[in-house]
């Protein structure tokens, strides 16, 4: 063996010996580790073993009898050995010179935690970082000018091939037109999905490599608990601003399931994407008046439903724990590379919800389903003091949000939808599930049952916060 | 270490800002979390000290740097040293 074995408390040294001659079959490690890792209560192991290993019985014997001889866990002793070991080695090999000065790092380190300097200074980040670079140049700029692209060169030559190789108009919708797979799913993915998750996930390297995203997460962690979420959750929320389809996603991250409920919830219900952040500030941005109310009603629901939510599961609150690298400055060719692997990752994952889409829209026009929900919306929208026209914009905002975006700024610029209603069209919309693929996420990930039980709630809730909203400003006699 | 010399352990939350020790023991039954905090290198023995209390204490151990709760940082007891 090398010179460097660990030498471990006769117990526990007897211990590995007697699990050495207990163990029968090959685990592609060394008998002395898969001994250490099982007096270590290594879960996944002991499950291993308790199938394959005929004296199962009689290793579980020899870890609690050597249990008894400590007061700490067998796990920590190991431990703390390992560190001893390393301490050793470590002071034979490494010279230091001088004390450890306050460097740049050091002073930015401070800067970035005390909660004095360190929150304005996550506002700037978040503002320009993520609404200014991710929402206002992705999710505009470019998303503009991809979108350009596509309506003049790509989707007429697809209607103009399908219309040409294809007899049947049915299946010509299927692929293009206005809602087909070429002309409306890829194109949605490609045109509006793809400039945002790029933009996004460059800032989000940066930021990551950075080392800047742990003492965020403890900034927040404080406030967050309120809500039933640890400091953990703020990547998630902050990613929901970008997509909210891909936050869902990223919730397999934290600790809990009660965690992973409470974000994905909060992110179906009150965290707006950059879709839907650009249609609502492009329609209130005349009435600051009217932004103010949009804005303080979701943080309040935001708020109040994380903590209600927090009150009602059961389960143990999560802990919050992390460890704060040093800020570095990030390496151009690592953001690079991130990136580009997340997309590529992420792109594979969301295509085919969104071809999904083009396929539920089509079979819904043509079943005649959609007309249906949108009679049956259309009292929903005179109740929440809307015109009836809204309700389209309502079903097919659920399966592209462009057009829902689209209807609305139509439905305003015609002088339909005005004041007091722009405000509750927002806040109803921004409440209602954002979109067909997140759903699908939602179901992917936490479960058809979590996922039903969260619609059930969420869509009367949106159209009750909606009334209310509208019941209030009629009250107060609030226009704008 | 000499018995005598061992001052008496206190609890994480109960030090000051800047103050310095020796982690003592964990004071939890719960070994989830006293994996996470060995894992991070939290282990009886080493060098530790408290750099900040709020909104979250954050601890220095070795070269490590972590942000724990206070639900765990309650869980750890530290030796005092003399400062400096």
């Amino acid at each position: 063996m090398s010179i460097n074995k660990v030498k471990y408390p006769e117990q526990i040294e007897k211990a590995i010996s007697e699990i050495e001659k207990l163990l029968t079959i090959d685990y592609k490690l060394t008998k002395r580790s898969v001994a250490l890792l099982l007096l270590q209560k290594d879960e996944a192991l002991l499950r291993e073993i308790a199938q394959k290993e005929p004296s199962y019985e009689k290793i579980l014997e020899v870890i609690t009898e050597t249990e008894k001889h400590f007061t700490e866990p067998i796990s920590y002793i190991i431990a703390s050995v390992r560190q001893e070991t390393a301490f050793k080695v470590e002071r034979e090999a490494l010279k230091e010179e001088g004390s450890e000065k306050a460097s740049i790092t050091e002073i930015l380190h401070k800067l970035t935690v005390n909660p004095i300097t360190g929150i304005p200074i996550m506002l700037l980040i978040l503002y320009y970082g993520v609404y200014k670079f991710v929402g206002v140049f992705g999710a505009g700029t470019l998303v503009d000018l991809i979108e350009t692209f596509f309506e003049k060169n790509i989707n007429p030559v697809v209607n103009q091939v399908t219309a040409q190789v294809i007899p049947w108009k049915v299946l010509q919708d299927l692929i293009a037109n206005d809602y087909g797979i070429i002309t409306l799913g890829i194109r949605y993915a490609v045109a509006i999905v793809l400039p945002v998750v790029t933009t996004f996930f460059l800032m989000f390297s940066i930021l990551e490599d950075s080392g800047y995203l742990p003492r965020l997460s403890l900034l927040v962690d404080r406030a967050f608990k309120a809500i039933g979420l640890s400091g953990r959750a703020v990547i998630p929320m902050v990613l929901g601003f970008g997509c909210d389809t891909m936050a869902t996603m990223v919730t397999r991250t934290l600790e809990t399931n009660r965690e992973r409920i409470i974000a994905t919830l909060l992110l179906a219900l009150a965290i707006p994407c950059s879709a839907q952040l650009g249609v609502i500030l492009g329609l209130l941005s005349n009435n600051p008046g009217a932004l103010l109310i949009w804005s303080g009603f979701m943080i309040f629901v935001f708020l109040l439903v994380g903590f209600l939510t927090a009150q009602l599961l059961p389960g143990k609150r999560a802990g919050f724990y992390m460890e704060i690298p040093p800020l570095r400055i990030p390496k151009v060719k690592n953001v690079l590379t991130k990136t580009y692997v997340r997309m590529k990752w992420y792109f594979i994952e969301i295509l085919p919800l969104f071809i999904l889409a083009s396929v539920l829209i089509w079979l819904g026009k043509l079943t005649g389903l959609f007309d249906l929900i949108i009679r049956a919306l259309e009292p929903v929208m005179l109740w929440l003091g809307l015109p009836k026209e809204a309700a389209q914009v309502f079903l097919f905002g659920f399966f592209r949000r462009d057009y829902g975006a689209a209807g609305m700024f139509d439905l305003y610029q015609r002088g339909i939808l005005a004041g007091r209603q722009l405000v509750v069209a927002a806040i109803t919309l921004t409440l209602f599930i954002p979109c067909i693929a997140q759903f699908s996420m939602m179901l992917k990930e936490r479960g058809t049952k979590v996922t039903l039980a969260m619609t059930a709630f969420i869509f009367p809730f949106a159209f009750l916060m909606g009334y209310l909203v509208n019941f209030l400003l009629t009250a107060l006699g609030v226009n704008f | 270490m000499n018995a005598l010399q061992k001052p008496l352990a206190i609890n994480l939350i109960n030090m000051k800002t800047g103050e310095k020790g020796i982690v003592a023991y964990f004071n939890t039954n719960d070994e989830a979390i006293i994996k996470k905090l060995m894992a991070m290198g939290v282990i009886p023995g080493l060098p530790i000290a408290l750099e900040q209390r709020f909104p979250t204490y954050v601890i220095k151990i070795g070269r490590t740097r972590a942000a724990v709760d206070r639900e765990i940082a309650q869980t750890i007891y530290v030796r005092l040293t003399a400062n400096k």
